[in-house]
């Protein structure tokens, strides 16, 4: 059985509602795989966007295996780093106490009620480091790869692009429907 | 079109990255000359010694831990702007966040040059670091000063990771517009970030969990830096009222920096057009009610003061009224809570030159008002024949106005090469507005 060779095909926008429509029929018309472009955040379009093909992390294939949606795993691992914050820091107010058990005023070297400052500052801490360096991650910022070879810079400026994957077949049929939802541009990568 | 009104966005933000104006580089000039000055005064204190400056038995807490609160509190309203704002979904503050952001770094970069100036033995700063050492010593986790270092190097390293996400979408854009060293530059800056929607996702969802944990922190740091005085006795000070006092008071000065920087940047950047009226009259809204509840903490003071019938309590708040700090204390009152009720006048309000005005005001009263707690209640604590007056040597006000100008700087080079709007939460608004037409 011999692999089909995907071909790319990449339509612009000006109108964001004809974006989002070209979005809507690509869902239904059976495209494989695409990609959205824009200068505005584009998260709210995942209903229009196709489930993820390639896994990045088992996390997230179970969250959309189990939920159906694209969901970002970003939140979970900003909630592991919190609660490792909170432990760590205080374990180490508490841990540091017991190193040096210099007793002042009759009272124990260990206080809890003041760690809380300390365990609730590293919450923070650990909970936004981890959130950052998990969106550098999963949204491959730093260990990816550069732009993919359809990306126009106009779409970080004042353009709406789409680039779908199909099979040769297809591509006529996806220019034709880009065409139709109001590209200003559709070619053939 | 759509695509005329993004564009004009990018080509306004992006052409305020230019080449400087001449106004921009003298003023630029004038800062590092304050910072000069700094400098060469911090030298003269390292060189001789504390013995420098007015500090003395018994007020050992003086322009420096003054500057110290003043600074950290002016560091609030960026992450109050960006975070809180945001989780609230308020539509205004798309604009002014970016600077707000900024001003939040720098503010607390320069804050956290003060303790180290208070310090005296400066190089011995790293004793207050959790390190492990020879001597099993570790900082004392129960004092509220090494709380202090921890809400305060949580509070810049969170504010720096909300900041410079919310920028790679903006230097992505910049990047993709420039040329040569600047496109070079751009690109390492951008961390090759591509305006997809599986990019957009994740990068939702990471910009939400930072609002959503730097939200807490906004309030905690600025009732931490409270707890350095309501953990002691002192009276004037061993007060619960001050960590919502002080928080308040924070975004109270915080609103009215961000005021203060934003009139005239605007105008030396040419962003008039996205900068507009509206963004200032719903931060002078904020600052009546800021101002109302600073006012309200002033009233509850001075009530508990009496109602508790504390004596000294009592003999604190009538010396802070009529003493030596008496004329701060009440130019402290009229600035921060009488002034600010000037802006329910529609007209002060949207009058940029009243709005101005009104920030560098509010300043000044802020100051006034951390140096009256802080000064104040050493000066005047529980035994008569220990009381002492503290008055602000040249070092130190040398020190403050290098500061002053060490902020300013790094402000002022970062709207240079850096976009100063956020691009992309305009456009969103943009776009948002056209849907709704």
């Amino acid at each position: 059985m011999t692999a089909v060779v995907l071909r790319k095909v990449v339509g612009k926008f000006e109108d964001f509602d004809a974006f989002k429509r070209a979005l809507g029929s690509l869902q239904v018309s059976g495209v494989p795989d695409y990609e959205a472009y824009g200068p505005v955040n584009l998260d709210e379009l995942g209903p229009l966007m196709p489930a993820r093909m390639i896994p990045r992390s088992f996390k997230e294939t179970v969250v959309e295996i189990l939920t159906g949606r694209n969901v970002s795993p970003v939140r979970g691992v900003a909630t592991v780093g919190a609660i490792t914050g909170l432990c760590l820091f205080f374990y180490m107010a508490v841990a540091t106490s017991n190193i040096y058990k210099l007793i002042v005023g009759g009272k124990p070297p260990v206080s809890r009620v003041p760690y809380v400052v300390i365990a609730y500052e590293g919450t923070i801490l650990l909970g936004a480091i981890a959130a950052f360096v998990a969106t550098l991650y999963y949204a491959r910022l730093i260990f990816g790869r550069q732009a993919m070879p359809e990306y126009d810079p106009r779409f970080s400026g004042d353009l709406f692009g789409v680039g779908a994957s199909c099979a040769p077949e297809q591509v006529e049929s996806t220019m034709e429907l880009l065409r139709n939802a109001g590209a200003v541009e559709v070619y053939e990568y | 079109m759509a695509n005329g009104v993004l564009r004009e966005i990018d080509d306004l933000i992006i052409g305020s990255l230019d080449r400087p104006s001449r106004g921009y580089l003298i003023t630029l000039g004038v800062c590092f000359l304050m910072l000069v000055i700094g400098v060469a005064a911090y030298a003269v204190q390292y060189f001789l010694g504390m013995g420098v400056t007015g500090l003395n038995v018994p007020v050992s807490w003086g322009t420096y831990i003054t500057n110290f609160v003043w600074w950290i509190g002016i560091a609030h309203s960026g992450t109050l702007i960006s975070a809180i704002l945001f989780l609230f979904r308020t539509k205004w503050r798309n604009g002014i966040n970016r600077a707000a952001e900024a001003m939040t770094l720098f503010a607390i970069m320069t804050a956290g040059l003060f303790p180290l100036i208070h310090l005296g033995r400066v190089w011995v700063f790293y004793w207050i670091l959790p390190y492990p050492n020879w001597r099993y010593l570790w900082p004392n986790f129960k004092s509220p000063l090494v709380w202090d270092v921890v809400a305060v190097t949580t509070y810049f390293t969170v504010s720096l990771l909300f900041f410079y996400l919310g920028l790679i979408p903006d230097l992505g854009t910049v990047r993709d517009r420039s040329e040569g060293w600047r496109k070079k530059l751009y690109s390492i800056l951008a961390f090759g970030w591509t305006p997809s929607w599986d990019k957009w996702r994740h990068y939702a969802r990471g910009y939400l969990a930072l609002a959503a944990l730097a939200t807490p922190l906004v309030i905690s740091v600025h009732s931490v830096v409270s707890w350095d005085f309501a953990m002691s006795i002192n009276p004037g000070w061993h007060t619960t009222i001050f960590a919502p006092y002080f928080v308040a008071g924070a975004i109270h000065s915080g609103l009215a920096m961000v005021i203060t920087l934003l009139i005239p940047l605007r105008k030396v950047l040419k962003l008039e057009r996205i900068l507009s009226l509206y963004y200032f009259e719903q931060m002078a809204l904020l600052l009546i009610l800021t101002g109302s509840i600073v006012g309200y903490a002033y009233i509850v003071e001075v009530f508990m003061a009496w109602y508790s019938g504390d004596i000294f309590e009592r003999q604190f708040n009538v010396i802070r009224a009529t003493g030596p700090y008496g004329p701060f204390y009440w130019a402290m009152v009229f600035l921060n809570v009488i002034v600010p009720m000037t802006l329910f006048w529609k007209k002060l309000r949207t009058n940029w030159t009243w709005l101005f005005i009104i920030g560098i005001l509010i300043n000044v009263g802020m100051w006034f008002e951390r140096f009256v707690i802080i000064v104040g209640g050493l000066a005047n604590n529980f035994v008569p024949s220990s009381w002492g007056i503290y008055a602000p040597r040249l070092v130190e006000g040398c020190i403050s106005l290098g500061s002053l100008g060490l902020f300013l700087l790094l402000f002022l080079s970062f709207v240079k090469f850096f976009p100063s709007v956020p691009m992309g939460e305009l456009k969103d608004v943009a776009l948002e507005g056209m849907e709704e037409e």
